[in-house]
């Protein structure tokens, strides 16, 4: 008994430090963005609302963490469900926002790296603020494909998405080293860009 | 001329920044995300400083680089990372970086680091350079102190007194007997010690294998390395590595 109690004790250290550790490393995230964004001219259409909407998909992310690890046993694993993400921080969106259409296909099952869905909720926020720029609506689907999550959007007033990368190019680099960092890449079709990146 | 800083982080985000951060004040930046490409740079870059993310792909990979800069190159190092906790900071300190940077960190921070690391840098080579010029009392003699290089660099071989003899230019009774007047063990003593610290350094930095450190060290077979060990440190190297590598 003494002995079990000692071995949680020390997974629950682990648990802990692991935590610290990359909220640490998510943090220094969040303020790369702020440097770069200086750094590259990336001007937002509301910066005070693409930085509020950073802390809260943090927020967001640590809230599913802390209760998915909070289970019987303490898991090694860092992943969050893709799907109770998405609804919550569509929801978190949709109350400022309310140009915002998605649809979550089949992805009940999908679990992504906390850190991958850290990402995926920024460039969701980069697209946002394009979508703010062009006072615009925005539709965005988010479904599984063998080992890739894809996530799709399109704007109502682009006609040829096509041309998504030409006409936001000067706003790119962001965009750009946030898909690397994900291993993903970006499909531009006539009526969607895809981004599909692949998960464990 | 601008001086050479190699970004060694695997976080695409974060290497971008510090990037930036460099240019604007002046350095000459390449960046890498893994362990080999960090090698190949030492040769093309030829970085007069390294920033070292802990984690790269493999978890604590860059502490691996860092034990590889200590053993090998001269070139000082900063551990840039999140964790702070007692067990990760032992273990890097047994790389002996010249700094450690916690994120989330600040322009001010990294800068302030990389100066402080290049003006040590620069006033130990110019101690290096009084000490050449205005040789102090020497703590070995010279023979003794040829035998102790030539064990330095053949740590990873098998090393043979009568090798030592040849080097130190002495008899083989009056190297003997100077070797441990000098240095306070025998040359096997010494030898022993020495390929034992670097054993205990590569079990708690590296992925390497217990089969793959002894071959480095110059044992022909893992029980004759295990058996040494166990001599050494009173723990087998797997129950070692147990004990220190979380």
């Amino acid at each position: 008994m003494t002995n079990e109690i000692k071995e949680d004790h020390e997974k629950l250290r682990e648990v802990l430090d692991k935590t610290l550790h990359r909220f640490k490393n998510n943090l220094q995230t969040q303020l790369s963005l702020m440097n770069i964004q200086t750094s590259t001219n990336r001007s937002y259409f509301d910066d005070k609302k693409v930085i509020v909407d950073r802390v809260f998909a943090l927020t967001h992310v640590y809230d599913l963490y802390y209760r998915s690890s909070k289970g019987e046993s303490l898991s090694e694993d860092s992943s969050v469900s893709l799907q109770s993400f998405m609804l919550q921080f569509f929801q978190y969106l949709q109350t400022s926002t309310p140009k915002i259409d998605f649809d979550l296909i089949e992805i009940a099952e999908v679990n992504v790296d906390v850190d991958n869905l850290l990402l995926l909720s920024y460039i969701l926020v980069e697209i946002n603020d394009f979508r703010k720029n062009l006072d615009d609506t925005l539709t965005i689907e988010i479904s599984r494909k063998d080992n890739k999550v894809l996530f799709k959007f399109s704007f109502s007033s682009i006609e040829n998405h096509e041309n998504f990368h030409e006409l936001f190019e000067d706003q790119y680099k962001i965009f750009d080293l946030m898909v690397m960092q994900l291993k993903g890449k970006f499909d531009y079709k006539k009526k969607f860009v895809r981004l599909s990146f692949p998960i464990l | 001329m601008k001086t050479k800083v190699l970004v060694v982080e695997d976080d695409k985000l974060v290497s971008y920044e510090i990037k930036s951060i460099l240019d604007n004040n002046g350095f000459d930046v390449d960046i890498c995300d893994s362990y080999s490409c960090c090698i190949k740079n030492l040769d093309t870059f030829k970085p007069e400083l390294i920033l070292l993310d802990i984690d790269l792909h493999k978890k604590y990979e860059g502490i691996q680089i860092g034990s590889y800069l200590n053993s090998k190159v001269n070139i000082p190092f900063i551990y840039i990372t999140g964790y702070t906790d007692v067990e990760t900071l032992k273990r890097i300190q047994t790389t002996k970086p010249v700094g450690y940077l916690s994120k989330p960190f600040r322009e001010i921070d990294i800068i302030n680091n990389i100066e402080l690391a290049l003006y040590n840098k620069k006033a130990s080579l110019d101690n290096n350079k009084k000490s050449e010029e205005q040789p102090e009392e020497r703590k070995y003699s010279k023979p003794i102190k040829r035998a102790l290089e030539y064990i330095d660099t053949n740590i990873n071989q098998e090393i043979k007194t009568d090798e030592l003899i040849r080097v130190s230019g002495w008899s083989k009774f009056h190297f003997i007997r100077e070797f441990a007047k000098e240095v306070g063990m025998t040359p096997y003593q010494y030898i022993f010690d020495e390929k034992m610290k670097l054993a205990s350094s590569k079990l708690k930095n590296t992925y390497q294998t217990v089969k793959e450190i002894a071959f480095d060290l110059g044992y022909t077979s893992n029980s004759s390395f295990t058996n040494a060990f166990v001599k050494h440190s009173g723990l087998s190297p797997s129950n070692f590595r147990k004990k220190y590598c979380r």
